[in-house]
């Protein structure tokens, strides 16, 4: 293989992965035209990328039932009490005070042995394990009383820690109720009011209406009045004015 | 922050509520069991090494002190789970002169194939497994991978080229 194809068939790789550039792109076409060994290269790849994503679809398709296994295997394991327990040993091994007993009870078990060596005397073997008993008794006693309390108050903060979310969420929801109702209720109490604006400006319509009809008919009225009184002083003039023509008509005579 | 946020799952699932614990399974399962193949190679030990991931996911969720980072999270501990696993086989190749491979699962026709993936170096393997068969892109598995994209498209390449040659070499003419 000469060094060109070499590169060449890097280029190859790179074009199957999607990362060569259209100028080394152009240049591989142009290779790939004379050259057949290059060209067989390129289509092994090319099959080999489609047997690739065959594989992975087939795979795929078996996904959910593994899925399905695993969630079986869920179902048999109780966590709460795994948890606990296995928090509760770890605890209880990683304490600093378990530690320091572990080492106490060493020390007692070291200097016992070395009075029993010094006063030359066979070690009771009884004595020692009474001595041992009381003294882990005592230590890991309070580790283990420490160690449930730090339990119970991890237990309580997650459970708080979970009523807090819940809550929460309880809170939103009332809230978005709330809202809503209260936005409801606010338009059909506006519907309201406005309706009951609207009648009482319909009334007072009605009723300057009703008064300017009244208005106008005793303008009427009166209007007719002082018809009736101009007409009768008319009247009265003439009847007055020929009663004095009537008197002075003879003395012309005369 | 939605009801079924993995933060909200991670909290329910602390407090031993297994269906929140199955819905995050159905979420990065498939995760789980890309990087298990990509790590290991076998169907067969992706399947019971993510089996086994989830289950001490489940056992562990307390130890998860960021409830949000629940997917990187997951993904350590496979990741952890399938190194210690080939530390075991290593050992145990050491031990027994005569290297015996456990019949694994295959899919029969693409057996050739998938012993060639089995041969490819951990560090290539990985990121071709992501790349095609958990669907994800050169940036995702650059990020997942803590790699640059440059990175990721090398290992794809060298993969690409070390594949056909495994396969040359089985004597597999696609």
């Amino acid at each position: 293989m000469s060094e060109n194809c070499e590169k060449m068939q890097d280029k190859i790789a790179d074009y199957i992965i999607g990362a060569l550039s259209q100028e080394h792109h152009d240049a591989l076409n142009e290779h790939i035209a004379v050259c057949s060994k290059c060209r067989e290269y390129m289509q092994a790849l090319k099959a080999e990328k489609s047997l690739l994503v065959e594989f992975a679809e087939k795979l795929d398709a078996g996904m959910e039932t593994r899925e399905e296994e695993v969630l079986q295997a869920i179902k048999h394991c109780n966590p709460r009490e795994r948890i606990n327990l296995l928090s509760t040993c770890r605890t209880i091994v990683q304490s600093k005070i378990t530690k320091l007993t572990v080492a106490a009870a060493l020390l007692i078990a070291v200097g016992y042995f070395a009075g029993q060596l010094i006063s030359a005397r066979s070690p009771d073997v009884q004595q020692l394990q009474t001595a041992l008993e009381t003294s882990l008794k005592l230590s890991l006693g309070q580790t283990i009383h420490q160690s449930l309390l730090e339990q119970v108050n991890r237990d309580r903060e997650l459970a708080l820690e979970r009523h807090y979310v819940r809550l929460r969420d309880e809170l939103t929801r009332q809230l978005h109720h709330n809202m809503s109702e209260f936005a409801a209720q606010t338009l059909a109490a506006s519907r309201a009011v406005t309706d009951q604006r609207l009648a009482e400006l319909i009334r007072l319509i009605e009723a300057v209406r009703t008064v300017d009809h009244l208005q106008i008919e005793m303008a009427l009225e009166q209007i007719e009045s002082y018809r009736l009184q101009d007409k009768t002083r008319f009247g009265k003039g003439l009847v007055s004015l020929a009663a004095q023509k009537n008197k002075e008509l003879p003395n012309n005579q005369q | 922050m939605s009801e079924h946020s993995d933060e909200n799952l991670v909290v329910a699932s602390r407090a031993g509520d297994n269906g929140a614990y199955a819905v995050l399974v159905k979420r990065y399962y498939k995760c789980v069991f890309v990087v298990c193949l990509g790590m290991l190679g076998s169907i067969q030990d992706a399947e019971d090494t993510a089996q086994e991931t989830i289950l001490k996911g489940l056992i562990n969720i307390r130890d998860l002190r960021d409830s949000s980072q629940f997917g990187s999270w997951i993904i350590k501990i496979a990741k952890n789970h399938c190194l210690n696993l080939i530390r075991r086989r290593k050992r145990a190749n050491e031990l027994i002169t005569q290297k015996s491979v456990p019949p694994g699962q295959t899919l029969i026709p693409y057996k050739s194939l998938q012993q060639a993936i089995e041969k490819l170096p951990q560090e290539t393997r990985l990121p071709l497994v992501m790349y095609y068969f958990g669907s994800e892109s050169v940036k995702e598995v650059a990020e997942k991978l803590n790699l640059s994209r440059s990175g990721v498209y090398q290992r794809l390449k060298t993969a690409t080229k070390e594949l056909h040659k495994l396969l040359i070499k089985q004597g597999e003419v696609i």
